[in-house]
């Protein structure tokens, strides 16, 4: 047979059959501007741009700190100006305590850092008497975080505390402060008491001895001051005065949500992460479902009925609406009855699963509204969705994403959905910070319906 | 009998292509009016253009002497069975009719629904999903969906499409029943057999336009061919619409 007969051959059986719908299917693509780009074009684009967006991934990343300097002097202001410098830390200054909490209750930043307002007081003291005072309030959602700056707070206030050894004036201020302590303590130990008289004597004299080159800014303690003596930074340790251990730095951490709730259960954590999957199922079965409905002709066939357009947008998305809210609910159920999930407020909570299914029924008419045939709706609900997800912390918590993305995460509903369903949930934020995402979600179903109902009115008008 | 579906002057085009040229056409009450023609002679947009599913560019409908199919109570007045059947698979029949029934305002949605299955002959099948049902069910339920409102006008695209004898035989003694009710019913078909049996009117169309028009008497008295190379209605019907092949 020769090779022309054997193509003939093949082109009239299976395998041309095979070819013959390939080709079909080819063609259908390719006059489908929706799913072409779906195909074709939308992979590239998400490949750009997660290539943009982990471009960083490989360097290390800062830490979002809000500092509140209570103490106003120039030791604290030193290492206020520290932390904000220093690599690791990307600080913002809260202008006290209360905003320093809430920033941190919002997500804003991963911890607040308050230099207390004895801070420059001790900060003239002998590291060995008390420490420097600090105080961090963390976000229990960023643990790793968490752990992460108290590590590094320890690290560089330690330094701060160090540095001042450097410093002729500051040594003779702590040999006297010393001085000023033994004799406020009389019931002190002999023979500790003649080790701390000989130790704040050597300092003066150490302070002498390198008066004349020492830099003068090292005096008050400020970060530009130079490193710590060898010697001094290491090595000290075991109780001295009064039993206390050598600690250049008090730093007590606290977690922010445990001033009001904590997270009952991982699965508190886990809950909005799962109703946001579930109304992202919702969007997808409506979407494609209306716009399957359209291109079956049962829509037309509806539209025949005696009622407005606007009744049957209506139905449907009340229908949507239902859907969510009614998973949502069955979530709290099981959250509550099986892992004992109680929401902290439960009225705000039943808001915030309104606000949530009415921004997802709006962005399910948009999809079903800019699509004709179910096949695009689907696949664009499909790429749109799992996008949205990904940035809005759906499915990968924000904590493990990259800074560019986290700050990208504000354009996901995802992002909003999650802040809203846990701040009643678990968090127990008060009502003056919930209110922001709740409004948000609102603005995006009211949005997204107003520009679907624009979106289904002009291809109407080509209708009667 | 006063004329319950009046057409005048319907023309639609499609871009370049001039699906509806001119269409005039008035069914009375208890009328049951043909409308046939090849493949894309324009009966199918002339059916939408009736219901008000499409918007004419020159030339009006109305219904009733009310007015357009645009006003709520004209739609309420009119049934369609369209071409393609627009059913959902996932529901059974009776859940469909209900919906329809409902969507209609019918007081009993349930009673209707099943007043119509059993006039279509799907009573016993009532509560299986339309995706179980057979081409020919499908095709009946796709008709008892026009019918469950008790509409005065009746529009049916090609309802016996595909379907078995016995529906066929089903479907039209229904339009005749329906007609003998009262029912003004406009239809379009490509079985000549259908138009004779069915029809007290005929029009024949060809490229937008209707070509001839009266009984099947009338059509055969005026426009018999000459050649005698077909008779009956079908011998009309190409000696006016040509013997070409259309797509």
């Amino acid at each position: 047979m020769s090779v022309t007969r054997m193509r003939r051959a093949a082109g009239t059986g299976h395998f041309g059959a095979a070819l013959a719908v390939a080709w079909k299917d080819l063609t259908l693509l390719r006059r489908d501007r929706a799913s072409l780009f779906f195909t074709l074009v939308f992979p590239v684009l998400v490949a750009i741009l997660f290539g943009v967006v982990f471009g960083g991934v490989g360097k290390p990343r800062r830490l979002e700190v809000a500092v509140v300097d209570e103490s106003q002097g120039p030791a604290s202001a030193a290492l206020a100006l520290e932390i904000e410098r220093d690599p690791v830390f990307s600080a913002q200054r809260a202008k006290d305590r209360d905003e320093g909490l809430t920033m941190v209750r919002r997500g804003t930043v991963s911890a607040c850092i308050v230099i207390p307002r004895d801070f420059d007081r001790a900060s003239d003291r002998f590291p060995f008497l008390g420490g420097l005072p600090l105080e961090a309030f963390t976000d229990p959602g960023r643990a790793v975080e968490a752990g992460l700056i108290e590590g590094k707070l320890s690290a560089l206030a330690s330094r701060h505390a160090m540095r001042g050894l450097s410093s002729p004036a500051h040594l003779r201020s702590m040999a006297a402060d010393g001085q000023r302590m033994l004799e406020m303590n009389p019931q002190l130990d002999p023979k500790r008491r003649a080790a701390f008289e000989s130790l704040f004597g050597s300092l003066s004299m150490l302070a002498d001895a390198t008066g004349a080159d020492a830099p003068a800014d090292a005096a008050s303690g400020t970060a530009t001051g130079s490193p710590a003596p060898e010697g001094l930074s290491r090595g000290a340790g075991g109780p001295l005065m009064q039993g206390n251990a050598f600690a250049p730095v008090r730093l007590r951490v606290d977690r922010v949500q445990e001033l009001r709730a904590s997270p009952p259960s991982t699965f508190a954590i886990t809950f909005p992460q799962g109703a946001v999957w579930g109304l992202a199922g919702c969007v997808m079965a409506f979407a494609s479902a209306y716009a399957a409905e359209r291109s079956r002709g049962t829509l037309a066939r509806m539209h025949l009925a005696p009622v407005g357009r606007h009744a049957i947008l209506l139905g449907k998305s009340m229908a949507c609406m239902l859907a969510a809210l009614l998973m949502q609910v069955m979530l709290v159920a099981v959250a509550w009855s099986a892992f004992g999930v109680r929401p902290v407020d439960p009225a705000a909570l039943a808001v915030a699963l309104l606000m949530t299914s009415v921004a997802f029924t709006g962005i399910a008419m948009l999809i079903a509204a800019l699509f004709r045939s179910d096949d695009a709706a689907q696949g664009a609900g499909r790429a749109l969705v799992l996008v949205m997800a990904i940035i809005g912390g759906g499915s990968i918590p924000l904590v493990f994403m990259p800074d560019m993305l986290r700050r990208f995460s504000g354009v996901s509903p995802f992002r909003w959905a999650v802040a809203a369903i846990e701040a009643p949930l678990w968090r127990g934020t008060p009502w003056a910070d919930q209110w922001p995402a709740l409004l948000v979600l609102l603005g995006i179903g009211v949005g997204c319906a107003l520009a679907a109902w624009a979106a289904l009115s002009r291809r109407d008008r080509a209708l009667a | 009998m006063g004329s319950m579906l009046r057409l005048q002057q319907l023309r639609k085009a499609y871009g370049r292509t001039l699906a509806v040229d001119g269409v005039s056409l008035s069914v009375s009450r208890g009328e049951v009016v043909g409308l046939i023609g090849p493949n894309g002679a324009g009966k199918s947009t002339t059916i939408a253009m009736a219901t008000g599913a499409l918007a004419p560019d020159d030339g009006s409908v109305e219904v009733g002497g009310i007015g357009s199919p645009t006003d709520a109570r004209v739609r309420r007045m009119m049934g369609l069975a369209p071409q393609d059947l627009a059913l959902w698979p996932a529901l059974t029949a009776l859940e469909t009719l209900c919906f329809f029934a409902r969507m209609y305002g019918i007081p009993d949605p349930r009673g209707a629904a099943l007043v119509a299955l059993e006039e279509v002959g799907l009573a016993a099948r009532a509560d299986d999903r339309v995706g179980a049902y057979s081409g020919g069910m499908q095709r009946r339920l796709n008709l008892a969906a026009a019918l469950v409102h008790a509409p005065a006008v009746l529009l049916l695209d090609e309802p016996t499409a595909g379907v078995d004898p016995q529906s066929r035989a089903r479907i039209r003694d229904i339009v005749r029943q329906r007609a003998r009710d009262g029912v003004a019913v406009l239809l379009t078909t490509h079985d000549m057999e259908e138009a004779e049996k069915v029809c007290d009117r005929i029009a024949i169309m060809d490229h937008g336009r209707v070509l001839a028009e009266g009984s099947v008497t009338e059509l055969l008295s005026a426009h018999a061919p000459a050649d005698g190379n077909a008779r009956g209605l079908e011998g009309v019907f190409l000696h006016l619409t040509g013997r070409s092949l259309r797509e």
